[in-house]
């Protein structure tokens, strides 16, 4: 009886307190929703030097109302060895935000990946976003044979969505070039000996199946390979299938033919489930058969071409996503003209809800990939899966040993995850302090950040126990370098800041790309404008606005001084210590065993103060006065003194001494115990700049307008939730182009329409 | 059988609750940090002694709890304050290392004190104004007593009233005394100072002349003649209504 009364009353104080905790942890998830990121970009397929126009979409159909969401975006390029390109953090104060970044005019040509991130995504294994990117150098003599790699491979797995998701079945197919295969099976092994499953692979080298892989679990396709066996050409009997990918709401299946094959069946089916079959009869040398998109459910479509006994002539593979649906915007004309107006037309009555924001591009057909480039709403539909991470193939061409590995690689790896904080009001600068040999954490060590300023700035922040510390970040800071100090560094003499890197190495295997069949003559074309463009100095690149205008928030540390004196109102002297004993009495500079001290009368009790000032110099803290000792009267402008005893926050003052150079001083600023971080959220913000044709004088101008991204609205103008007046001119390059719209609507939901542009 | 059963359920209520608090503590470390993030740090200078007076120089009794806006943005909270009107300087406790330190005037925007007598927040106001007839320093602390359209301060000043003379140790010291003394002044719409110098009716009437009979109604229609300070931020409450 006892026993149970104890465990009764163990049971009822352990709930209690249970609850107390778990509001704990609700109060912490205000602080870190889930949060999810989409990023619309201009285009897809990229030359370097050329310029990334992005929208970005926080939080698509989440209600985190009562949330703290970031205000801080990442957004990084990095190489498939997982070396960062560039990066960008985005100070976004809503959910919505655009921005740019430059590619390198030396960039290699290859295959890129675009990823965005939170602070928030980090800490609660969000996915981020990613997206891959095709960047071709001009002065490349064959850049299809390099992007052609990403799609030759012995084995390609094309996964629905991109990346496999752990937690759910995720449908692929895998296509296998090589002919030589022993036997028709194929097998799925976990963590390399653990065969998990086995899928039958046809004639053609083709199989799709589907699996639900496990988190933090390595994955390799294995394929036997003994006694080579021959497989069918892809083109047997000159029947060959082509998928050309939707054209407004429609999968256009291609079918040609020369030879006497005059009936086939086209099959539609997803894993083994067939959903549709139709008997179609050739006519002509090329057949087009349309099948509605919305007929089929999302993911990934194989198409095969059958002969009339059912045989398999020909499989292709279709991602049928919700790219594209009609939200109601339609051309004024069929065709265009360069040079000539472009005015797009909105059906409201389709919408159940205006927008919130939209994004537009209009950019050649030839410059956006395939599937690998899900709009808002696939993208949307995947993330919709909380509390999952992508799984993508890492081991690059690991299939040489007839494997093909899937292990994750969409997390950063090495995060410090107790120094990322949430960033609900804006960028905040981490790090920690550390002890140099021991490499342990240092508490309560005192970190001082100051700019070079005309005027004192500081804030501190005290190390936890984890040596961690933190600063949030105001636009004073913007497009200056800051510095971190260690305060009173003669006690942590070997003690060491650790600036917490916010873009980490994240390294990817390309996942294979959908190209238009055009592209090869649509590089080549583009290399002959990118040249005639440097020629005439006319690429519409924009530069950017370096001279923001941005509201100061200036951490001063004080307003007035005890004492002012401008040095050049005296005679000139060699150096601070002369300076001190000619000009300034409260100070006293004195070498001591080869080293200066500086020692300062106080004010208030007129004796010395038992320590040293803290010295600034051109605002920043600096911990030795012996770094501007040779400091000349020429050399300095003013020399400020605070001559009592002073307290910021916790930290005391025995006096203040600032001076302020003519000359740069950044050398003084880089000695040890300091660290410098370039601050800027502001970056990208440029104009897309698009010509506008509206008298003939313009459209007669001789320079030549050779955009083939005509035109990028990052916002869309909104009149009661609607867009209007949408126009824009086309440029001097003619072909076909596709006019991409993505947003969000008032209900949170996300739309995207694409539709065709012909310009003759 | 049973008493293993017994053990094993509190081991698990332990191992339980040893999660909790490692869940509890972490959460617990991210809050604080980031409600710290958002914290500024107060600059002045340390105060050892201050001039001695025959009478308070401060405000309030003793230390309140108050916040402090900058004129940068920053806000700090929860700080031990006191306004000091014989100096017309704010006082701020640091209770960590038990100092009195006279806050920078320049930097701060605004305080408030809470007032725990009348469970009043006072909110005093960095004011840059010349206030005429009167010899106000250019900036000085003034507490928002009304603010609308019309807005009415109160400049809280201690001023000296004499000396007192002291008996110590066979000497005779002097030391002034001390006095509150209230100076009221209002802000128009049209951004000028008026002083109010006494609280009565004519004086009110003759700093604002263009409300004499909204004055005149006010007080008939309510009965009450304008005595103190309360009945002040009645009538002035009802003119920028009214």
């Amino acid at each position: 009886m006892l026993i149970n009364k104890t465990v009764i009353t163990s049971f009822l104080i352990i709930f209690l307190i249970s609850e107390v905790f778990c509001n704990a942890k609700f109060a912490l998830s205000e602080y870190v929703p889930n949060e999810n990121l989409y990023i619309h970009t201009d285009k897809d397929i990229y030359f370097s030097g050329d310029r990334i126009f992005f929208k970005t979409y926080l939080n698509v159909d989440k209600d985190l109302s009562n949330a703290l969401i970031s205000k801080v975006l990442y957004i990084a390029s990095y190489t498939p060895t997982g070396s960062m390109i560039d990066s960008i953090e985005v100070f976004s104060p809503n959910l919505f935000n655009h921005g740019s970044f430059l590619l390198p005019d030396t960039l290699k040509t290859g295959l890129y990946r675009l990823v965005g991130w939170t602070n928030n995504m980090l800490i609660t294994n969000a996915p981020l976003f990613v997206k891959q990117i095709i960047v071709i150098n001009r002065f490349d003599e064959n850049p299809m044979e390099t992007i052609g790699l990403f799609s030759q491979k012995p084995i390609e797995v094309i996964v629905e969505g991109g990346g496999l998701i752990h937690g759910i079945e995720n449908q692929l197919a895998v296509l296998y070039h090589n002919h030589d295969l022993t036997e028709k099976y194929a097998y799925v092994v976990e963590n390399v000996v653990d065969t998990i499953m086995s899928f039958e692979i046809n004639n053609l080298g083709i199989s799709t199946f589907s699996f639900t892989p496990e988190a933090k679990k390595d994955y390799s396709i294995c394929i036997p390979m003994k006694d080579p066996v021959n497989i069918p050409s892809k083109n047997l009997e000159n029947n060959l299938l082509l998928i050309r990918q939707s054209e407004g709401d429609q999968i256009s299946v291609l079918v040609q033919t020369t030879k006497s094959i005059k009936n086939v069946f086209i099959k539609i089916s997803l894993g083994n489930t067939v959903l549709k079959e139709s008997n179609v009869d050739l006519n002509q040398s090329l057949n087009e058969f349309k099948f509605d998109t919305d007929k089929f459910p999302s993911g990934l479509l194989t198409i095969s071409l059958l002969d009339s006994s059912k045989d398999l002539i020909n499989e292709e593979f279709y991602v049928n996503g919700i790219n594209s649906q009609s939200i109601g915007v339609s051309t004024d004309k069929d065709y265009y003209s360069t040079r000539e107006k472009v005015s797009l037309i909105f059906n409201k009555s389709i919408f159940a809800a205006g927008f919130a924001s939209a994004s537009l591009s209009v950019t050649r057909d030839e410059s956006l990939l395939g599937n690998n480039s899900p709009s808002i709403n696939s993208y949307h539909e995947l993330n919709k899966r909380e509390n999952l991470y992508y799984v993508t193939n890492n081991t690059l061409n690991s299939f040489l040993i007839k494997d093909y590995s899937l292990i994750p690689s969409q997390q950063f790896q090495n995060l410090q995850y107790e120094m990322i904080i949430p960033e609900n009001h804006g960028s905040i600068l981490s790090g920690k302090v550390i002890d140099k040999t021991t490499k342990l954490p240092i508490s309560n060590a005192v970190v001082f950040l100051s700019t070079e300023d005309t005027i004192v700035n500081l804030r501190y922040s005290e190390t936890y126990q984890d040596g961690s510390f933190f600063f949030l970040m105001t636009d004073y800071y913007q497009n200056k370098n800051t510095y971190l100090s260690l305060y009173d560094p003669l006690k942590l003499y070997n003690a060491e800041i650790i600036i917490r890197n916010k873009f980490n190495p994240l390294p990817f295997t390309p996942n294979k790309v959908i190209v238009h069949n055009n592209l090869s003559h649509y590089i080549e074309d583009t290399k002959i404008i990118k040249r005639v463009q440097k020629s005439f100095g006319i690429d519409h690149l924009p530069q950017e606005n370096h001279n923001l205008i941005v509201k100061h928030s200036i951490p001063t540390l004080y307003h007035t001084p005890s004492f002012r004196y401008k040095t050049l109102d005296y005679v000139s002297f060699e150096n601070l210590s002369e300076i001190a004993y000619e000009i300034i009495p409260l100070l006293r500079i004195r070498k001591e065993k080869g080293k200066y001290t500086a020692k300062m009368v106080n004010s208030s009790t007129r004796g010395f103060f038992p320590q040293e000032p803290v010295i600034f110099l051109n605002g920043v803290y600096l911990s030795n006065i012996n770094d501007i000792i040779h400091l000349s009267s020429k050399d300095i402008k003013s020399i400020d003194l605070i001559s009592h005893s002073s307290i910021l926050g916790n930290i005391e003052f025995n006096g203040i001494l600032s001076i302020f150079s003519n000359e740069p001083t950044d050398i003084f600023f880089q000695k040890d115990h300091k660290k410098s971080v370039y601050f800027n959220t502001e970056r990208g913000k440029v104009n897309f700049l698009s010509p506008i044709y509206d008298d003939k004088q313009k459209v007669d101008q001789y320079l030549p307008d050779l955009r083939e991204t005509i035109t990028w609205i990052p916002n869309l103008e909104l009149i009661d939730g609607f867009p209007s007046n949408i126009l824009f001119y086309t440029s001097d390059v003619v072909g076909n182009y596709s006019i991409i719209i993505e947003g969000i609507m008032i209900n949170g939901k996300p739309f995207s329409q694409r539709i065709p542009l012909i310009v003759k | 059988m049973k008493k293993m059963s017994y053990r094993k359920i509190s081991l698990l209520f332990a191992i339980n609750l040893l999660f909790q608090i490692i869940g509890f503590a972490q959460s617990n470390n991210t809050i604080e940090i980031i409600e710290k993030l958002n914290e500024s740090h107060l600059f002045g200078e340390i105060v050892y002694k201050q001039k001695p007076t025959n009478g308070s120089q401060l405000l309030l009794d003793s230390w309140s709890e108050g916040t402090v806006i900058l004129k940068n943005g920053f806000i700090s909270n929860n700080n031990l304050l006191n306004y000091n009107g014989y100096i017309d300087q704010v006082l701020w406790f640091n209770s960590s290392k038990v100092r009195t330190v006279i806050l920078e005037k320049e930097a701060i925007h605004e305080f408030s004190l809470f007032e725990p007598s009348t469970k009043d927040t006072l909110t005093f106001r960095n004011m840059e104004v010349k206030v005429p007839f009167y010899n106000i320093p250019p900036s000085f602390f003034a507490q928002v007593l009304y603010e609308g359209n019309i807005a009415l301060f109160a400049f809280r000043q201690i001023v000296e009233a004499g000396i007192y003379s002291y008996q110590q140790n066979n000497s005779t010291f002097e030391i002034p005394n001390v006095k509150p003394k209230n100076i009221y002044f209002l802000k128009l719409p049209s951004n000028d100072i008026i002083p109010i110098k006494k609280i009565n009716k004519r004086s009110i009437i003759n700093a604002i002349p263009s409300k004499k009979e909204q004055i005149k109604r006010f007080v008939s229609h309510n009965k009450f003649s304008i005595k103190n300070e309360e009945d002040l931020i009645k009538l002035i409450n009802f003119l920028d209504i009214d």
